[in-house]
Formats: C-alpha cells, sequence, structure tokens
C-alpha cells in the first residue's frame, strides 16, 4: 500500500449535522448534582444495561450474577432447563438477602439462599421453604425470585433496571442496533474484564474514548504511530454518524511497518494485529468501516448512554460506564477476541489487552483532572473541534433530553 | 525429552523461569509494577531474540497440550506482552503519566493454559 497516496480526512463532520450547531457548550451537565438526578430518572432508567453473554450460560444451570452500580441492584441470570435464559433481581423473598452469592457456575436446578436455605427453581419459583411448618398461611406461588426484564441482542445480554421498560431493547437500540447486527460478535468467545472507580462524570468516560483528536499528544509512543501513520498528524476520523441518540466514531489507520519488536512478535507471528492487518474489511455489516474504506481500523459504536464498543475486523472491546454520582463512576473494560487456535495466539490475546489497557491508562488519566475544574466551576464552556463531534452530539441528546423532561415534570 | 524447566533449546531462559512465570495477567501486571525498568530489560533483552523461535515452538500445539516445560515457555511469552511497553513505549514500568494502574481490578481473565476450542 502506498501511504503518501491516502489523503488526510478533511474537516467538515460537523456541518453534515447542522442540527448540533458549533457554539460552545456549557459544561453544567458535566457536574450539576440537580443535573444528574434528572439524568437518572430521564436517561438511565429508560436505557437498557449489557451485562453479559450468552456464552457465558451455555448449559442449563449455569448462571452467573453481576451488580448494576447505577440502580443499587444485582441480578441473576441463568439457562434453564428449556434453554431459556432468565433474568432476576437477586433477592431472596423471605428476608432480602441474596439468592445467589457465587459471580457465577453451575447449579442443580435450585439456587439456595445461604441465609436460611429458602430454594427457587430455574424459573424463579419457590422451590423448597425449610421448616415450612413453622410458617403462616405461606403464598407460595406469589414468593417466586422476582424477574428483570432480559433481553438478547447478537448474544448479549441486557436488563432492564425498570419492571416496565420504557422502550422495548430493539427500540433502544434503534438504527445502530440494525446497523452492526450480523458483526461476528459470537466468534470472540474470549474476553477479559477489567473495571476501575473514577471519580469524574459518566460523559467524560464516553468522550475520552469518542474523540481521537488527542492521539498524537495524549498517545504519542503507543496508539500514535500506528493509529496516524501515513501523515494523519491530527488523528482525524474518516466519518462520524449519528444516529439519534446514538453514533458511531470511524478511525483512520494504516498498517504502519511497526519496529517495536514485542508489537512485531504479537502482531507478525502470533496474529495479534486484528485491528490493523489481513481483515477483511468490506464484508461487514453496513454500520461497521460505514465508509467501506481500506484504510480503516476501528469503529466506535456507542449505544447511548453509556455502552460502547471498540469494533475491529477481528477483535472488539466493550466499554460500560456506570453513574454513581454527579462525579463518580464506575468503568468496566472488555476486550473480546477470537479463540486461540494454538499456543502462540494465546500469545497475541494478550498482547491486545495489555496494549489496550495502557492506552486506556492514558487516556483515563485527564478525566479527574477535568473533573476537578469542572466542580470549581475553572472551565465553564467547551468548545469542540470539527472531529470531536460525537462529544457536541451527547451534549444535544442529554440536553434536549432534560428539556423534555423539565416539560413532562412541569405538565404533571 | 525436555529434562529442565523449559523445552529444549531454551535452556538459556532458565534463569527467569523464577522470576517471569506467573500464574496470570493480574500477577505479571503487579509484577511489571513492582519490577525496576534495570530488571525488566534484562528479562526483555534476553528473551526477545528467542521470540520467533518461541513461537514457532508455541505454534506447534493447542492450548490444553502443551508439556508443563512449554506451558512455562508461554508464560515466559505472556509475560514479554506485558513488559513491551514499559520498554517501548515508557521506558518505565508504568504508564507515562498514567491513571494509577493499582486501581484497576481484573474481574474475567482469560486462562494462560486451558483449550480454548
Ligand atoms: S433471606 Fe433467604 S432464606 Fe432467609
Ligand atoms: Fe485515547
Amino acid at each position: 500500500m502506498e501511504n503518501t497516496r491516502i489523503p488526510v480526512p478533511p474537516i467538515g463532520l460537523t456541518a453534515k449535522y447542522p442540527e448540533v450547531g458549533t457554539g460552545p457548550c456549557a459544561t453544567d451537565i458535566y457536574h450539576d448534582p440537580e443535573i444528574y438526578r434528572k439524568e437518572i430518572e430521564a436517561i438511565f432508567k429508560r436505557s437498557w444495561y449489557m451485562i453479559g453473554r450468552v456464552e457465558q450460560i451455555p448449559n442449563p444451570g449455569d448462571f452467573f450474577t453481576y451488580e448494576l452500580p447505577t440502580f443499587k441492584q444485582s441480578v441473576l441470570i441463568c439457562r434453564d432447563k428449556d434453554g431459556e435464559v432468565n433474568g432476576f433481581h437477586n433477592v431472596c423473598t423471605h428476608r432480602g438477602n441474596v439468592v445467589e452469592h457465587r459471580p457465577d457456575g453451575t447449579c442443580k436446578g435450585v439456587f439456595m439462599c445461604r441465609f436460611h436455605g429458602w430454594s427457587f427453581d430455574l424459573k424463579g419459583n419457590l422451590a423448597r421453604v425449610r421448616d415450612e411448618e413453622g410458617f403462616f398461611d405461606l403464598d407460595k406461588p406469589k414468593l417466586g425470585l422476582k424477574p428483570i426484564p432480559t433481553e438478547i441482542w447478537e448474544g448479549f445480554i441486557f436488563v432492564s433496571p425498570e419492571d416496565q421498560p420504557h422502550k422495548t431493547l430493539t427500540e433502544y437500540l434503534g438504527e445502530q442496533g440494525l446497523d452492526t447486527a450480523g458483526y461476528p460478535w459470537g466468534q470472540c468467545t474470549q474476553s477479559y474484564q477489567y473495571e476501575v472507580e473514577v471519580g469524574c462524570n459518566w460523559k467524560l468516560i464516553v468522550d475520552s474514548f469518542a474523540e481521537v483528536y488527542h492521539i498524537s499528544t495524549l498517545h504519542p509512543n503507543s496508539a500514535a504511530p500506528t493509529m496516524m501513520a501515513s501523515g494523519n498528524p491530527y488523528g482525524r476520523l474518516l466519518d462520524v454518524e449519528l444516529k439519534g441518540p446514538h453514533r458511531t466514531n470511524s478511525h483512520y489507520s494504516v498498517w504502519a511497518d511497526v519496529t517495536n519488536p514485542v508489537q512485531r512478535l504479537a502482531y507478525l507471528h502470533a496474529a495479534a494485529a486484528q485491528n490493523v492487518v489481513g481483515q477483511d474489511k468490506i464484508n461487514l455489516p453496513k454500520g461497521i468501516n460505514p465508509t467501506r474504506s481500506d484504510v480503516w481500523s476501528v469503529d466506535l459504536v456507542i449505544f447511548f448512554p453509556t455502552l460502547s464498543f471498540t469494533v475491529s475486523a477481528g477483535q472488539y472491546t466493550a466499554h460500560q460506564v456506570w453513574p454513581i454520582g454527579p462525579n463518580r463512576c464506575l468503568y468496566q473494560q472488555r476486550v473480546f477476541v477470537r479463540p486461540a487456535e494454538n499456543a502462540a495466539q494465546r500469545v497475541g490475546q494478550e498482547n491486545s489487552m495489555v496494549e489496550y489497557r495502557d492506552v486506556s491508562l492514558e487516556d483515563l488519566s485527564t478525566l479527574e483532572r477535568i473533573q476537578r475544574s469542572l466542580d470549581t466551576g475553572q472551565i465553564k464552556e467547551f468548545h469542540y473541534h470539527d472531529h470531536e463531534l460525537s462529544l457536541r452530539h451527547q451534549h444535544k441528546v442529554v440536553t434536549d433530553i432534560i428539556a423534555a423532561y423539565d416539560r413532562e415534570m412541569a405538565e404533571g | 525429552m525436555d529434562q529442565g524447566t523449559l523445552p529444549e533449546g531454551f535452556e538459556a531462559l532458565e534463569p527467569f523461569v523464577s522470576d517471569w512465570v506467573l500464574p496470570d495477567a493480574s500477577a505479571r501486571m503487579a509484577k511489571r509494577q513492582s519490577s525496576s525498568i534495570a530488571d525488566i530489560r534484562r528479562f526483555y533483552d534476553a528473551i526477545v531474540p528467542r521470540g520467533v523461535e518461541a513461537l514457532d515452538y508455541l505454534r506447534q500445539y493447542k492450548l490444553g497440550e502443551l508439556t508443563p516445560q512449554g506451558e512455562n515457555l508461554l508464560k515466559l511469552m505472556l509475560s514479554l506482552t506485558e513488559l513491551g511497553p514499559a520498554v517501548e513505549w515508557y521506558d518505565n514500568p508504568q504508564v507515562y503519566d498514567g491513571f494509577p494502574i493499582s486501581r484497576i481490578r481484573y474481574v474475567r481473565q482469560i486462562s494462560d493454559t486451558a483449550a480454548q476450542i
């Protein structure tokens, strides 16, 4: 590939979407506790949350539990004997202990609460009460586990924190879900997951992956050499596509002749370079590599508000942010890779995770510093570059939802 | 038959087995952070020139079918991937001006040696 012939992507993304505007944006949505309270009501309670994949529970009796930090809830997901995936609030109906205390495992058809031993089957029915004789008119059919709305998209298990979801999962995922269905999500069966609590507003974490205007300055020795090879010194994007509240950033990169020895070993001898070489960049769902560019590397597929995927042709990373206060959140990162066909490829998997983690530490370094500037009122406006369009769009989506919520409340 | 702790032909890496054969990714991350860049470089400089050979050896086996010596070689190579950025990006065990890595918790890791297919 002759790198010199590849043009640097132009300015002009924001102009495609005149409704988002071009002016500075007020920063109050990044720290104001009252706005945060409204976001919980109008945004977070009305969204769906990805908490795992179907491959984690292949067989009847397999289960995992998961915390939803934003809602202070614990969820129990299992596969029943009919092969169905069921989701429950992980709350024992006797006196409220968790029904299942382990993070994952396989049970023999019932979950037994460790407090007094009430047991529930894989469909949530109350199966057995210890020393039942001592109770007074227990209405056992009514004392099953409370289901949590649970839906599956492309093998990802989603739950809704509300008993009556504001939208179905399909409605929530919208055009973004349709455009990215069919990517081989299920082929990347191996995954790492790590998490970290960060003292910042949830939007700052979403933002930190949603622009690469920073790539040459914040990632000079790590991501920049591969993502900016061939003269894209400002790390411009191939495209940004806005789809309702969701959006996608499409990233430009060409394969540079990487000279770092460990990277070379991993990329050239251990199949780790699935984001840069040797992958089919064209036969993908239309929402991935949307411009069908052959200098495409990855897309950041964002599902508003807090789930996004960094997707390349051969592997992907999921980012999930859980707000726990106006300036606090839990960030979870999952790196999904294809199974190793041999022991050498195991090295490639680890290299992908380590590279991604260290680059992410560079990204996260800015967040608590920015939050301090916000909390102390030192920065009252953000000025977004054309290629920071995703952040401007998020600002508009949040601001519009809060305004609509205010009207909803005013009208009673 | 392999006699030592590493496959035949990789005896020169024996001195690094006790420090750099570690149980999992989380332990490798911690070991990098608690090592000096000089110690990291000593291992890096010894194993990088053997890297292609090591991967050629590992490529002959499926995960789950390695000998104990082969598993040790794999684990040395997994440690090398953890150390790559320290040497090649930062010249320091730590990410330059990075978010404190000690605040990261691994929730799920890929087994180093279990079969995947
Ligand atoms: S709280 Fe579960 S059995 Fe008592
Ligand atoms: Fe970044």
